[in-house]
Formats: C-alpha cells, sequence, structure tokens
C-alpha cells in the first residue's frame, strides 16, 4: 500500500464526493447540500435555508430551488430542483460506521468551493455521528461521507471540536414525511 | 477484500480501533465527564492520576458492566494511577520500538461511548522530567486532539500496538503520552508499594542568585537527624550542584533524587561563607 496510491484513491474519491455536493446561496448567507436524487432532491441543513428562499449551484448550474420541508429541530430541509440527471451519492449501511475508519466532507467553508477536510470516525450514536475532523461554516449542509463514497451524514455543527453530522436514519424519517403516500387500490 | 488502497486503509484504521478498545475501559472517579483506563495486565487497569478525584471509583468495562475499582496507587510525576478490578480483559501489546516521526497514530477511549482520534506522531524524543518530577522514559507527542475523557485512554499505532497512555495533565499545554516502559515501571511501583519512591535530603531549600552567571538554593531549614543533617550540611549553606549537576532550582534537585538514588550515597557541592565545599550525603527515603 504505497502512499502514492493512498493519494491516488483519495482524489478520485473526493472528485465523485465533489459532484454530489451543491453550494446553496441564500439571502442570509449559504452553505452546502446533498444530491438526495437524481430528479433534483437535494438534502441540507435548515440552517442554511432559513430566509425561505435559495439557490443551488449544482454541477456548474445555477438553480433557483423549491423549499419542499424544513425541519428547524431537526436542523434538516429538502430542497427540489428542476435538474434531471444528478448524481446521488450512495448510502453508508448502518452497520459500516466502525470509529476509527476515514471519512471525508465535502464543503463550501469560507468562500473556498468544494473544500475538503479528511479525519476519522469518532463515535457514532442515534443523535449524532461525530467525528474527528476539521469543519468550518460553509460545510453546513454538505455531505460526511466513508472512503467509498458513500454517505454517511449531513454536516450540521461543530461541538467540542468535533464535527457533528446527522445520522442517515435521521434524514430518511424527515424526508419520508413529504414522500407521494402510495395508494393500494 | 478490496484493491482501493484508501479502503483497505481505512478497514486497518478501524480494525487498530477495535482491537484496541477490548482493552479500553471508562472511570469514573470524578463529577465532571469520565475519564478513560487501560487493560494493562488482567485485573489492573492504569488511568491518568490527575482524573482520580474521588476514593470511590467505578469502571464500566467494554461490555458494559460496571464493576468497582480498588485504587493500587498514584504517581503525580508521572500522572499514573493504577487501579485493580474483577475484570478478566486483555492487555494491549507494547510496540517493540519508538514510532517514527510522522507515522500514523490513533487515541482511544470510552468517555461515554467508545471514541477514536487520528494524527501524526509529531515529537518521539528522549527522557524528560515532568514540572512535577516524574522521569519519562520519552517524549512522545501526537499531532491530535485529546478530547475531554481521553486521559488514561492508549495511544496505538496504525498496527494496534501500544505506544503509550495518553494524558493532558502532564504538561501545561500540548497533551504527551506516558511511554510504555514508564507505564510499567510505574505501574509495578505502584503495585508492589503504592507510591513510587522518591529520594531525600531533608532540607528546605530557596532558589538564590550568587552573581550574574550563578545561582543556588539556599537551605533555609534542616530536618533533624535527615540525611543532610547527618552529613555535616548546616543552614546557610547554598546548593550548587547534586552528583555533578548543578542545581538552580527545585526541579533539579527533584531530578537527582529519584528512587533509583535511595540508599546511596551522593556528592552535594555547595557554598559555606562563600568557599565551595563537597558533602557526600545518603539519599533517604520521602515519606508521604
Amino acid at each position: 500500500m504505497a502512499i502514492t496510491e493512498v493519494n491516488e484513491a483519495m482524489t478520485a474519491l473526493v472528485g465523485r464526493i465533489q459532484r454530489s455536493t451543491v453550494q446553496i446561496q441564500s439571502p442570509r448567507g449559504g452553505g452546502a447540500g446533498v444530491v438526495w436524487s437524481r430528479d433534483g432532491i437535494i438534502v441540507t441543513n435548515a440552517h442554511v435555508v432559513a430566509a425561505g428562499r435559495a439557490e443551488v449551484e449544482a454541477e456548474g448550474r445555477v438553480y433557483r430551488a423549491t423549499i419542499i420541508g424544513a425541519d428547524r429541530q431537526r436542523d434538516l430541509a429538502a430542497l427540489q430542483i428542476p435538474a434531471t440527471n444528478l448524481t446521488p451519492l450512495p448510502l453508508a449501511p448502518r452497520d459500516s460506521l466502525r470509529p476509527g475508519s476515514l471519512v471525508i466532507a465535502v464543503g463550501h467553508p469560507l468562500g473556498a468551493s468544494g473544500a475538503v477536510s479528511a479525519g476519522i470516525l469518532h463515535a457514532a450514536d442515534a443523535h449524532w455521528v461525530r467525528a474527528d475532523i476539521r469543519l468550518l461554516p460553509g460545510n453546513s449542509g454538505g455531505p460526511l461521507t466513508d472512503v467509498q463514497g458513500r454517505l454517511i451524514g449531513i454536516n450540521a455543527m461543530v461541538a467540542g471540536g468535533l464535527g457533528l453530522a446527522i445520522p442517515l436514519d435521521a434524514v430518511e424519517a424527515f424526508l419520508r414525511q413529504w414522500e407521494p403516500q402510495t395508494e393500494v387500490a | 477484500m478490496t484493491d482501493n488502497p484508501l479502503v483497505q486503509l481505512s478497514a486497518a484504521l478501524a480494525s487498530a480501533v477495535e482491537t484496541a478498545a477490548r482493552s479500553v475501559v471508562t472511570v469514573h472517579a470524578r463529577q465532571r465527564v469520565s475519564s478513560s483506563g487501560t487493560i494493562w495486565q488482567p485485573g489492573v487497569v492504569v488511568t491518568a492520576a490527575h482524573t482520580i478525584e474521588t476514593e470511590d471509583i467505578a469502571v464500566t468495562l467494554p461490555d458494559g458492566r460496571q464493576v468497582k475499582a480498588q485504587l493500587a496507587g498514584s504517581d503525580g510525576g508521572t500522572d499514573i494511577s493504577v487501579l485493580r478490578v474483577e475484570a478478566d480483559l486483555p492487555a494491549l501489546t507494547p510496540a517493540e520500538n519508538p514510532a517514527g516521526v510522522g507515522s500514523l497514530a490513533l487515541a482511544v477511549a470510552r468517555p461515554e461511548h467508545l471514541s477514536a482520534t487520528m494524527g501524526v506522531i509529531s515529537h518521539w524524543g528522549g527522557a524528560w522530567r515532568s514540572w512535577s518530577g516524574g522521569r519519562l522514559d520519552a517524549l512522545i507527542r501526537a499531532d491530535l486532539t485529546l478530547y475531554p475523557g481521553f486521559s488514561g485512554g492508549p495511544l496505538i499505532g496504525a498496527d494496534g500496538t501500544l505506544l503509550g497512555i495518553n494524558t493532558s495533565g502532564l504538561t501545561r499545554g500540548l497533551p504527551v503520552a506516558v511511554p510504555a516502559a514508564t507505564v510499567k515501571r510505574v505501574a509495578d511501583q505502584l503495585l508492589k508499594h503504592g507510591r513510587v519512591a522518591r529520594g531525600y535530603l531533608g532540607v528546605g531549600l530557596q532558589p538564590v542568585r550568587l552573581n550574574e552567571d550563578q545561582a543556588g538554593l539556599v537551605v533555609v531549614s534542616l530536618e533533624p537527624e535527615g540525611p543532610a543533617a547527618k552529613a555535616g550540611v548546616i543552614v546557610g549553606d547554598v546548593l550548587t550542584a547534586i552528583a555533578g549537576k548543578p542545581v538552580q532550582e527545585h526541579g533539579a534537585v527533584r531530578s537527582a533524587l529519584d528512587s533509583d538514588s535511595i540508599g546511596k550515597p551522593v556528592e552535594v557541592s555547595l557554598l559555606r561563607g562563600g568557599q565551595p565545599q563537597t558533602v557526600s550525603v545518603t539519599v533517604g527515603e520521602r515519606g508521604e
């Protein structure tokens, strides 16, 4: 395992994660978001779109976003943009979260578009995925992934020097509220 | 198994943490956040002495069971405490060689849940003295964050071997790891005697400047029948060196009086009435 091979694998991985990370501008600031579906569902933090309007830059194009829903307590928001061929991140299996494993965050801290931080998984429970990783304002709403590029959580805040991400179970529970109800006839 | 080296590296790090985690416990011995402990040998846990604040000590084992712990002893000089617990858990394997500067290292802890943080070895230097007088066999620093409750947990290499015990209580600044060799020496003494023996001269000393280039320690009190008194030291003498090493502050005296010095004669250089003299003092053992 040569270190150059690790670096090459890392840069390839980062490129994949960046493609699925969007930049969000809203009247009161902005942040990052995660492509959740090919047809334009974006997940981010509620505090990123607190102003009620947002523009989303995805794969080089800027879209006006519709805010489908927001949960301020859980700090999650779902947006819809009129795009049809986006690249969502695969989801990490819940049992794959091992403390010590490498994690990657992509966001736009301090205006640095698509900036990358790396660290390790610190601990995980039902409420938070904690990572020993350096996050800054602008990472909010962006993805925390494993080294296979699978989404682990949505970066939301820094506490005690640790990066805290909202786990997938909470994201999925939040999104289920806006799923069309299937009727069985 | 994937051939992606990044995935392999990540899996190796997680495996190292999982292996170490079998030997990492939670130590409940203070009001605020619990600290961590490391299984040193079956039934023996080492932790950071500065995290022991209560006499009633409990330990949560990796399987979640909570058991009582007995304090075998503490050494403030190296910030190591040893606890006895009724639990048969595996000890970590100490690394055979110093870790190279730049190599990956992980701090593993269990302040509540199993937690880990990573960095590189930023310094692996020679033996040093802590400000509280402890002798440490190497100065080990890693550029990782010791979060609250991480003191007492192990610093491990990427291969899972034990490099030292993490503590934020030895240096007023950057955290260090107490080397495994030091932990062994201190733990052996604590298990056997309940304390780490320190040498004793039986003098009260104050730093004093003699001239622009020279300083020493003036004897301001003397223990009657103490080692120094027996050797003929008197109040007003100015100590300038012990065993040939200059003493200008208290730390230097503590350094000269570690447990190896006890019972042995040591040459003390002093000034009496401005005249240099040497006396031979047989170092005693300091009572607690």
